[in-house]
C-alpha cells in the first residue's frame, strides 16, 4: 500500500483539563476522502483543530508527507500543504469575494512577496476556475459580508480550493445551507477526492451517504469505529452513541 | 484598476500643489502654524496605517516623534556652537564634557539619518517583541502608553544632557542657513510638503498592494490569514515601523517649525491627542486624518489661548460624540454624503455595484 499522506499517532491533547482527544490514531492515504463522524464533544474539531497546529498535542505525533509538523508554526503547517475550513465560516468579512480568493491564492506566501497590486496570470486564472467551481462568479465583487451563510461556507470552501493544499479539511462545511445548497456541496466534494484527499467532519447524515466516502467514528476523544455508511448504520455502538440523536436532529433540522 | 487608482489620486495631487504654494496666500505666522500642523500630519498618518489598516491601537506615539525631534534638536544645538563649547543648559547643569552619544550628532548627515532610522528601530525593536508573542490590542495600547510615560520621565530626569522639563530650544541656523531668514522658511515650507505628500502615497501605495491589503485582512480575520498560510506579524512589525518612521520625521520638522522641542510633547497626554485628531478625521482615511490633524490644532491654536483650561474638556467632549456618532470620523462622514448624493441618479444605470457603499455601512456590524 502507499505511503499515507497524513499519519496522526496516538494522539492526546487536554483541554483546561479536559482530555479532548485520548489516543487518536489514523491513517489518511493520498487522494481519498474521509469523514469524519461522532457526538458534539467527541474531538472532531479538536483533531481538525490539532493536525494545522491551532491546539497542541500533549503527547503523540502528527506526520504530513513523512514529515513531523505536531510543533511546526501554524502556517508553516499550511504552507506544507494542510488547508483547513472553520466551523463557523472564518471569510474576511470587510472584503470582497474576489479579494478574499485573492488572499488565499498566491502560491508564495511569505511576507515580501506581496508588494505589487495584483496577481500573476496563474493565480487570476485559479480565482477565476475557483469562482466557477464553487458557482460565485456573479458575486464575485461583493462584499463578504453581505453574503448568505450558505454562501460564505462556500467561499471559504473556495479559499481553501484556491490555496491548492494536498490535504483539505472542511469542518460542517454544510451547516446552515439549504438540501439543494447541500447536494452540491458533496458534488463537489466527490469531484475534489479525485484529485486531493479530503476530510470532512459532518453532522448530517444525508450529506455524509452522498459523500461515499469511508467513515471514521470518534467517541469521547478515542476512534470507536471505522467502516462504511452501510456497516455503520446497523453497528449497535454506533447507534447508541451517535445515530440515533444524528436522526432526530436532522429529521429537525 | 490601475487607471482608476491613479485618478482617483488626482485631488490629493491638487491639495499638495496648493499647499506647496502656501507662501504665496498664506502670512509668516499662518505659514508656520501649517508647517507644524502638515508635520503633526505624517505622524497621523501613520497612525492610519497602524490602528486603522492593522487595527492596534497606538498610544506612544509620542515617543517616536520625540526620538525624531530631538535627534534633530541635538544637532540644532550643537551646530550652534563655537567649537569646543557645549550647550547653553549643560553649561548651567554643570556638565564638564560633551557626552559620548550627543557626538554624533554634530555631524548634520548623521543627525538627518538618525531622525528616521533611531525611531525606525526603536519601532522595529518593540513591534518585533510584542506582535511575534502574538499581544493583542489592549496589551499594546497599555505598553506603548507606559514606554510613553517613562520616555518624558527619562527626558526630564536628566536634565543636564536632555535639557531637562525645558527641553531643546534657541537654535540658529540649519545647515549653515539662518533659521529665522525668509528664505530658510520657506525651503523647510517646500520640504515639509514635499515629505508629508511623499509619506501620504507611500502609505496610500502600501495600503492598494497585496500587502496592504493582508494588513487589513490580518486586522479583520487574523486566523483565517494564519491558516491559508501567511505569518501575520511581519505585516504588523512592518506599519509600525513605517508609522514609528513617519512620526520621527514629523517630529523633526515639528521642531525645525516651532523651534523647540520638550518633554511635554512626547508624553502621555500628547500621545493621546495624536490618536484623538485621527478619530475625528477617520481612522481609516489618509487624507482623513491628514484633515483632522490640521482642524483639530487650528481650533487648539484659536481656543486654547482664549480659554486654556476648557481645552482639554472641549477635546474630550468631541472625542466622546465622535466616536458615539460617527466611529469612522470625518471621512466616514464625507463617504456616506458622497454614497447618499450617488444613490439616486447611479442607480438605474448600475444596480448592484452602485448599492455596494451604503450597504457597506447597515452590514458591517452584523
Amino acid at each position: 500500500m502507499a505511503e499515507p499522506l497524513l499519519e496522526i499517532q496516538d494522539l492526546h491533547v487536554t483541554l483546561d483539563g479536559f482530555r479532548a482527544l485520548d489516543g487518536v490514531s489514523l491513517k489518511i492515504y493520498p487522494r481519498t476522502a474521509r469523514v469524519i463522524i461522532g457526538p458534539n464533544g467527541a474531538g472532531k474539531s479538536t483533531l481538525l483543530d490539532t493536525v494545522i497546529g491551532r491546539t497542541r498535542a500533549t503527547r503523540g505525533r502528527v506526520v504530513f508527507r513523512g514529515q513531523d509538523v505536531t510543533r511546526m508554526p501554524e502556517h508553516r503547517i499550511v504552507r506544507a500543504g494542510i488547508c483547513r475550513k472553520f466551523q463557523t465560516p472564518g471569510v474576511l468579512e470587510q472584503m470582497t469575494v474576489d479579494d478574499n480568493l485573492a488572499i488565499a491564492v498566491r502560491r508564495n506566501k511569505r511576507w515580501w512577496a506581496h508588494f505589487r497590486t495584483g496577481l500573476d496570470r496563474a493565480e487570476c486564472a485559479r480565482v477565476d476556475e475557483v469562482l466557477g467551481e464553487i458557482g460565485m462568479t456573479a458575486q464575485r465583487y461583493r462584499l463578504a459580508a453581505e453574503l448568505a451563510h450558505g454562501e460564505k461556507q462556500w467561499l471559504e470552501i473556495g479559499m481553501v480550493l484556491a490555496s491548492d493544499a494536498e490535504l483539505i479539511m472542511l469542518d460542517e462545511p454544510t451547516s446552515g445551507m439549504t438540501p439543494a445548497e447541500t447536494d452540491r456541496t458533496a458534488a463537489l466534494m466527490r469531484r475534489l477526492a479525485a484529485h486531493r484527499t479530503v476530510v470532512v467532519i459532518d453532522h448530517d447524515m444525508a450529506f455524509v451517504e452522498k459523500l461515499a466516502a469511508p467513515i471514521t467514528v470518534l467517541h469521547m476523544g478515542r476512534v470507536l469505529k471505522h467502516g462504511t455508511i452501510g456497516d455503520l448504520r446497523d453497528d449497535p455502538d454506533v447507534i447508541a452513541i451517535y445515530l440515533g440523536s444524528a436522526r432526530r436532529s436532522h429529521a429537525a433540522g | 484598476m490601475r487607471r482608476s487608482w491613479v485618478l482617483s489620486a488626482l485631488p490629493s495631487v491638487v491639495v499638495f500643489i496648493a499647499l506647496l504654494f502656501a507662501p504665496l496666500y498664506l502670512g509668516p505666522y499662518n505659514l508656520m502654524l501649517s508647517g507644524r500642523f502638515l508635520s503633526l500630519g505624517i505622524l497621523a498618518m501613520g497612525i492610519v496605517l497602524v490602528w486603522g489598516y492593522a487595527g492596534v491601537l497606538p498610544l506612544g506615539q509620542g515617543v517616536f516623534f520625540g526620538l525624531g525631534g530631538y535627534a534633530l534638536a541635538m544637532h540644532l544645538k550643537l551646530a550652534a556652537l563655537p567649537a569646543g563649547e557645549l550647550p547653553d543648559f549643560m553649561q548651567w547643569n554643570g556638565v564638564e564634557a560633551l557626552p559620548a552619544w550627543w557626538k554624533p550628532f554634530a555631524s548634520p548627515e548623521l543627525a538627518l539619518a538618525a531622525v528616521v532610522v533611531v525611531p525606525g528601530l526603536v519601532a522595529l525593536a518593540l513591534a518585533w517583541l510584542v506582535f511575534r508573542r502574538r499581544m493583542t490590542s489592549v496589551y499594546i495600547a497599555l505598553i506603548t502608553q507606559a514606554l510613553a510615560l517613562a520616555f518624558a520621565t527619562l527626558l526630564i530626569s536628566r536634565q543636564g544632557t536632555t535639557g531637562g522639563f525645558n527641553g531643546l530650544t534657541d537654535f540658529q541656523t540649519l545647515f549653515g542657513a539662518p533659521l529665522g531668514d525668509e528664505r530658510t522658511r520657506l525651503w523647510l515650507h517646500v520640504a515639509t510638503v514635499g515629505l508629508a505628500a511623499l509619506a501620504y502615497f507611500l502609505a496610500r501605495t502600501l495600503a492598494a498592494t497585496q500587502a496592504g491589503r493582508l494588513v487589513r485582512a490580518v486586522r479583520d480575520g487574523e486566523n483565517r490569514v494564519r491558516f491559508l498560510g501567511y505569518s501575520p506579524a511581519p505585516y504588523k512589525i512592518l506599519v509600525f515601523v513605517i508609522a514609528g518612521v513617519f512620526a520621527g520625521l514629523g517630529g523633526a520638522l515639528h521642531t525645525l517649525h516651532a523651534g523647540v522641542i520638550t518633554p511635554e510633547a512626547v508624553g502621555v497626554v500628547p500621545s493621546i491627542y495624536m490618536v484623538v485628531w485621527v478619530a475625528i478625521g477617520g481612522r481609516e482615511s489618509l487624507p482623513g486624518a491628514l484633515v483632522g490633524t490640521v482642524l483639530v490644532n487650528l481650533a487648539k491654536d484659536a481656543l486654547s489661548s482664549a480659554w486654556p483650561n476648557a481645552w482639554p474638556y472641549l477635546m474630550g467632549a468631541v472625542y466622546i460624540g465622535v466616536v458615539r456618532a460617527m466611529p469612522r470620523g470625518l471621512a466616514g462622514v464625507v463617504e456616506s454624503a458622497a454614497a447618499w448624493l450617488r444613490r439616486p441618479r447611479a442607480a438605474p444605470a448600475e444596480p448592484a455595484v452602485a448599492d455596494l457603499p451604503a450597504d457597506t455601512e447597515a452590514t458591517s456590524h452584523g
